[in-house]
């Protein structure tokens, strides 16, 4: 008998707890600054996934969703000179939330968070920390962040007539809106 | 009732079948997104052919809305003209003109022609865009109208013409297919309308069928070749058939191409239906064509505006003026880019080639603004030096040139004595030496000894850069001439030049350029060379845009020679480009 009743509530506490977000559409902008250019792209077809009981963020983006502007500039970014989107087509971050217990996901507010984690771009993993909102709102869950990468890191290179043009730090704009699993 | 045990098992079975269901691969989800976008919407097949034309003729695409591209079309002479013509270098015929994106399915577009003195006006429109995805698609097909104007005067013509004669109209329905990334086709099915024909046989509705392709050679080149066939008695007598061939360089905004042809013109009355050279013959026009694309008007969503106050603030021009870093006294740090290249406008400047480096220059006069409307200010008329110049050390320039005017050759020798620095020595000026040796290969009878055709020139030239924003520069020039045309003259000629840079934003900068003939007299009917230029550095380029007076491009010819006058609206517009290009890997002066 007690081992049923620990079953049953094991098995209601999971339920109740363990509530994944997921997001078909979110967006994620990414803005290069130099006196000589700008360069913004726009992915909305991020694939994002929140879990609330661990605290876990996963986000997988198709590079050749990012749209800019001008035609040109897209061509040119999905080169091998640059991402090599044809090598690898996508990107992806798996990290955390450290300060899960800030947040209550059931109550409507704002939270601000920091997000720790592993940012993978052209097959390069790297460390990241990044610092973020999250939104609660009648039921829906809105994760948004602004933070900076190094594209070298990444070897996100470019021609060499283009590093003028070419901040080497990336700013990288995150809003996803998600909805209950 | 359950059994305890079956309740614990079904409970057990629940939970575990419970967490695996939040497992969720966000590859494959992410996959089938693509997929199902893949499916959903029409993925419409780019980049057929790298721009809106093939090499004469347009090709399907059509320019993306809001679009401006520009067009530079460059045919020389015949490379059968031997080398006194330079296989054709000295006789030109361009063509300028745009092409405007209305939609992304409709083109607005026109230019003027040289050659003729043709103006062309058309309308493209892209009925079927190949096409993958929700909608298949296996062809492009652009429908292409356009109507040419010849505004050249026919002395000889004894018959009063209409106006109407000199217009004529094209037709083509432009059918392409892109096999792969690196292949693609098109037919070109024609007809041109002749308002006005030479004779009562000849009809006036004149068909053909053109063939085009393009193959990628690597990923920013590729070769592309079309053909046209005039169907027999739908033709003018005495024109053959356009074959051209071509190798497209495609490079930021630009698309750029280097072209043979056995058609001079490039419009389709002129290169399709009266092309009067044969490739056997050797009536092969080498060519060029740029294509540049200016976003004017992009409806594409707007991006957030993301620049943070610091970055807004960076921006200002103060940053221009802003002081260098103080160099460290241990070690001498040279002054570089006193002016941005080795030639300030017409004449040299202080800089030199770097070492192991080539720069490659090619110097444009178009003809005198004075010259009116008819002539297209100048347009028709071309005066062009393409030179080399390569850098035997940091200090030491070689470099040779040709230039169409007098047909001349010249080649000249540069060497930077004193080159203004800080730190561990400082030196308040640059220095350089340059002298020259320039030859007129020009057919004239009043020239009795080949010695004649020679002259030298010899310059002190002195200059220094006051910051980023300014630089100076001093020329005394001294011009020795073989045989003077005139007897009372001196064979020497002194001059002094003045020459300087100021700084405009970060990549550009308006250049100044003066030559005081000293001597007294003149040579006749010769005045002081002045220039204006405004000159933009990217990418490996220099590129210059100027007004002059002058006409030549050498030191004889445009310190000492210069026949026009600002006053008189003889101004030449002109540009020069330079293209550096790395032949051995050497350390700069500072490294």
């Amino acid at each position: 008998m007690k081992n049923i009743i620990l079953l049953f509530f094991l098995f209601l506490g999971s339920y109740a707890n363990a509530q994944d977000y997921l997001t078909r559409n979110g967006n994620i902008t990414f803005y290069s600054h130099t006196p000589l250019e700008d360069v913004k792209a726009s992915n909305n077809e991020v694939v994002s996934l929140l879990n609330t009981s661990t605290g876990s963020f996963e986000f997988k983006v198709a590079i050749k969703s990012f749209h800019f502007a001008k035609q040109a500039m897209e061509d040119h970014f999905n080169n091998s000179d640059y991402i090599d989107s044809e090598k690898y087509p996508k990107a992806s971050f798996s990290g955390k939330i450290t300060n899960l217990s800030a947040v209550n996901f059931t109550k409507d507010g704002t939270y601000d968070v920091t997000v720790d984690g592993n940012l993978t771009i052209k097959d390069v993993t790297k460390p990241v920390s990044v610092k973020g909102t999250i939104i609660i709102s009648s039921g829906k869950v809105t994760a948004q962040s602004v933070f900076t990468v190094k594209r070298l890191d990444y070897h996100i290179v470019g021609e060499s007539f283009v590093q003028k043009k070419l901040s080497d730090d990336i700013q990288i704009n995150v809003n996803c809106q998600y909805d209950k699993r | 009732m359950f059994r305890k045990k079956n309740l614990i098992t079904l409970l057990a079975v629940f939970l575990g079948v419970h967490v695996f269901a939040q497992d969720v691969n966000l590859d494959s989800l992410l996959d089938e997104e693509m997929d199902k976008k893949t499916k959903n919407e029409v993925q419409y097949t780019d980049a057929t052919f790298k721009t809106s034309r093939l090499i004469n003729s347009h090709s399907v695409e059509t320019t993306q809305k809001g679009v401006l591209d520009l067009k530079i079309s460059h045919r020389f002479g015949k490379l059968n003209e031997g080398v006194y013509n330079l296989f054709g270098l000295d006789e030109a015929h361009i063509r300028i003109g745009g092409d405007y994106g209305i939609s992304n399915r409709l083109t607005i577009g026109g230019g003027r022609s040289s050659f003729e003195k043709e103006y062309d006006a058309f309308l493209k429109y892209r009925l079927l865009w190949q096409s993958t995805g929700k909608q298949t698609m296996p062809l492009s097909v652009t429908l292409f109208a356009s109507t040419m104007l010849k505004t050249l005067k026919d002395e000889s013509d004894s018959i009063k013409r209409a106006a109407s004669d000199r217009y004529t109209f094209a037709f083509q329905a432009l059918i392409a297919r892109k096999f792969s990334s690196s292949f693609s086709m098109q037919l070109m099915p024609t007809m041109v309308h002749y308002n006005i024909v030479p004779t009562e046989d000849i009809p006036n509705d004149l068909y053909s069928i053109g063939a085009g392709a393009r193959l990628k050679l690597t990923k920013r080149s590729s070769i592309v070749a079309e053909y046209y066939y005039q169907f027999p008695n739908r033709k003018l007598p005495g024109t053959h058939n356009s074959f051209s061939v071509g190798y497209e360089i495609e490079t930021g905004g630009h698309v750029f191409q280097l072209t043979l042809s056995n058609s001079t013109g490039m419009t389709e009355r002129t290169f399709i239906n009266e092309t009067t050279g044969t490739w056997e013959a050797g009536d092969i026009h080498f060519g060029f064509n740029i294509s540049r694309v200016f976003n004017v008007n992009t409806n594409r969503k707007k991006l957030p505006d993301f620049k943070t106050t610091d970055e807004k603030q960076k921006d200002q021009p103060a940053a221009l003026y802003a002081s260098t870093k103080k160099p460290d006294s241990a070690k001498t740090h040279y002054v570089e880019n006193t002016f941005s290249g080795t030639h300030l406008i017409n004449g040299q400047s202080i800089e030199t080639t770097q070492k192991g480096l080539l720069n490659f220059i090619i110097l444009h006069r178009f003809g005198t603004l004075n010259s009116g409307f008819y002539n297209a200010f100048g347009l028709d008329n071309a005066s062009m030096r393409i030179g080399f110049e390569y850098g035997i050390t940091n200090r030491l320039s070689a470099g040779f040139g040709r230039s169409t005017f007098e047909k001349q050759y010249d080649g000249f020798l540069k060497y930077r004595l004193l080159w203004q620095s800080e730190g561990k020595q400082n030196m308040p000026l640059s220095l350089t030496l340059a002298s020259s040796v320039i030859l007129k290969t020009l057919k004239d009878t009043a020239i009795k000894n080949s010695s004649d055709r020679y002259s030298y020139s010899l310059q002190t030239i002195f200059a220094r850069k006051f910051g980023r924003p300014f630089s100076l520069q001093l020329m005394p020039t001294l011009i020795h001439y073989n045989a003077m045309p005139v007897d009372n003259i001196s064979n020497n000629i002194y001059a002094l030049g003045a020459g300087a840079r100021v700084a405009v934003t970060q990549s550009s900068a308006l250049t100044f350029e003066y030559y005081y003939v000293l001597s007294d007299p003149k040579l006749p009917g010769t005045y002081n060379s002045f220039s204006i230029g405004y000159e933009i550095e990217t990418a490996g380029h220099v590129f210059q845009l100027h007004v002059t007076n002058s006409t030549g491009m050498t030191d004889r010819t445009f310190i000492a020679e210069t026949q026009g006058r600002w006053n008189k609206g003889d101004i030449h517009f002109g540009f020069n480009v330079s293209r550096v290009f790395v032949i051995h890997k050497a350390k700069t002066i500072n490294e």
